[in-house]
């Protein structure tokens, strides 16, 4: 159970009487056909497809044969398709990836990224400010449940750590949506990540990290049968083999740290800062040190600062 | 000194896989039928093998004729499979149909999928 330490987590108290917008164009759009498609992901990715249902959606991640992370996908079930959203800058990757696994597969995947344009609104209002901008959110109850609206625009609801969240997926021809809301930019985004704990690719996640480590076993089926990379994750999971976990830094003094900084536990090489914002941090921290409130040191080009560690293992590592 | 050229690389049948086919073929009532052999996405190492009973090749197929048996392999499938011989193990570490491929670096624990 994660202690309350005192923070400032500017952009956080912000959302709780409110909500923020962000152009997430950059992150990648995918439109996924074909009657092997749901079939073929399966095989490649940790998730359970049998989950996904028109209107649902899906986390999975897209791993290597050795179970490290090519990118955390998002898997939303149309009448007809599915689509696919990517970490910024992923998504050639990743289609180059399914590509390289298809052989007599009936499948089609088409980048749709450039034709159209991504919003997140997040926040305790964020719903409010997606009917402000003319969308509708009846009957989206859960996370990644959706639906297309007759502009080709299709509307999710999501959540960033704490806060409920919208996603709009727009035809990039519709222009800019009008939330009436502040529109904060890609620094604020990343900030609001540190201060919720959402890792993101490349920073927390990339191929040299497993899913586990990275928080990301809310997305892994541990009984769905084989996927590529399963064979580790499933050891990792089964003999407690994760070696570190990613964790939360609340810095002394509101300082703002390296990323790439040493955490230091007692003199020993603790960890790793990932991405850092005022007064917080991510970092990568060996099993053995993980314990919420434990103080430890960052060392980087600023120096050697005093940190407190935070555990934001979500409940599915409590088994 | 002249160097003979090496064979070109194909996919094999021993005797015995070619004639537990045939066996399998009579059982399922499709004694014309052949051997589709393959490869898919999947299984904890990337990739795992495919064996059909089918009675023609499609379209692009490579075919392959052992053993009185012909062989239907995709071109793709064909890229991670040459070299391969496919063999019949009635041992006690398990009966069936076992891929010697060359070009697999590692396997899965079960020994069902593989990687290059």
């Amino acid at each position: 159970m994660a202690t309350q330490i005192s923070i400032t987590p500017i952009l956080s108290t912000k959302l709780r009487s409110g909500a923020v917008a962000f152009d997430v164009s950059d992150f990648g759009r995918l439109k996924v056909t074909g009657e092997d498609a749901i079939d073929l992901l399966d095989r490649l990715s940790t998730n359970d497809f049998r989950l996904l249902k028109s209107g649902k959606g899906i986390g999975t991640v897209l791993t290597t044969n050795k179970g490290r992370i090519i990118d955390l996908l998002r898997i939303l079930q149309h009448q007809d398709d599915l689509l696919m959203i990517t970490s910024p800058g992923t998504a050639e990757r990743v289609l180059e990836w399914i590509d390289f696994y298809t052989f007599a597969e009936d499948i089609e995947v088409v980048d749709i990224t450039a034709d159209t344009s991504q919003w997140l609104v997040v926040g305790d209002s964020a719903e409010d400010a997606i009917a402000e901008a003319g969308f509708n959110t009846d009957g989206l109850n859960e996370s990644l449940s959706h639906k297309t609206l007759d502009t080709d625009s299709t509307v999710v609801r999501t959540s960033f750590g704490e806060f409920p969240a919208f996603e709009l997926i727009v035809p990039a021809s519709q222009g800019t949506p009008s939330f009436g809301v502040a529109e904060l930019g890609e620094s604020e985004l990343a900030k609001l990540r540190v201060e919720q704990g959402v890792p993101a690719y490349p920073h927390e996640m990339n191929e040299d990290r497993n899913p586990l480590e990275s928080l990301l076993k809310p997305h892994i089926s541990f009984n769905k049968g084989c996927y590529i990379g399963q064979e580790v994750v499933a050891r990792l999971n089964t003999y407690d083999r994760v070696q570190r976990f990613l964790c939360q830094l609340v810095v002394d003094g509101g300082d703002t740290v390296d990323a790439g900084a040493t955490v230091l536990v007692d003199g020993d090489q603790g960890g790793e800062v990932t991405t850092s914002a005022p007064g917080l941090a991510l970092a990568y921290l060996r099993k053995r040190f993980y314990e919420d409130g434990l103080r430890v040191e960052v060392s980087g080009n600023g120096g050697v600062t005093g940190a407190t560690v935070r555990d934001i293992r979500p409940p599915e590592y409590n088994d | 000194m002249v160097r003979e050229a090496p064979a070109p690389l194909t996919i094999n049948i021993d005797e015995e896989a070619a004639k537990h086919v045939r066996v399998f073929a009579e059982q399922s009532g499709k004694p014309d039928s052949n051997l589709r052999v393959g490869v898919k996405g999947g299984g904890c190492a990337g990739m795992t093998y495919i064996l059909d009973l089918v009675d023609t090749p499609q379209e692009d197929d490579k075919v392959i004729e052992e053993h009185g048996l012909r062989l239907y392999v995709d071109r793709k499938s064909y890229i991670f499979l040459a070299g391969t011989t496919l063999e019949y193990s009635g041992g006690l570490n398990g009966k069936g149909f076992v891929f010697n491929n060359p070009n697999a670096k590692t396997t899965c624990g079960c020994g069902t999928s593989f990687s290059v």
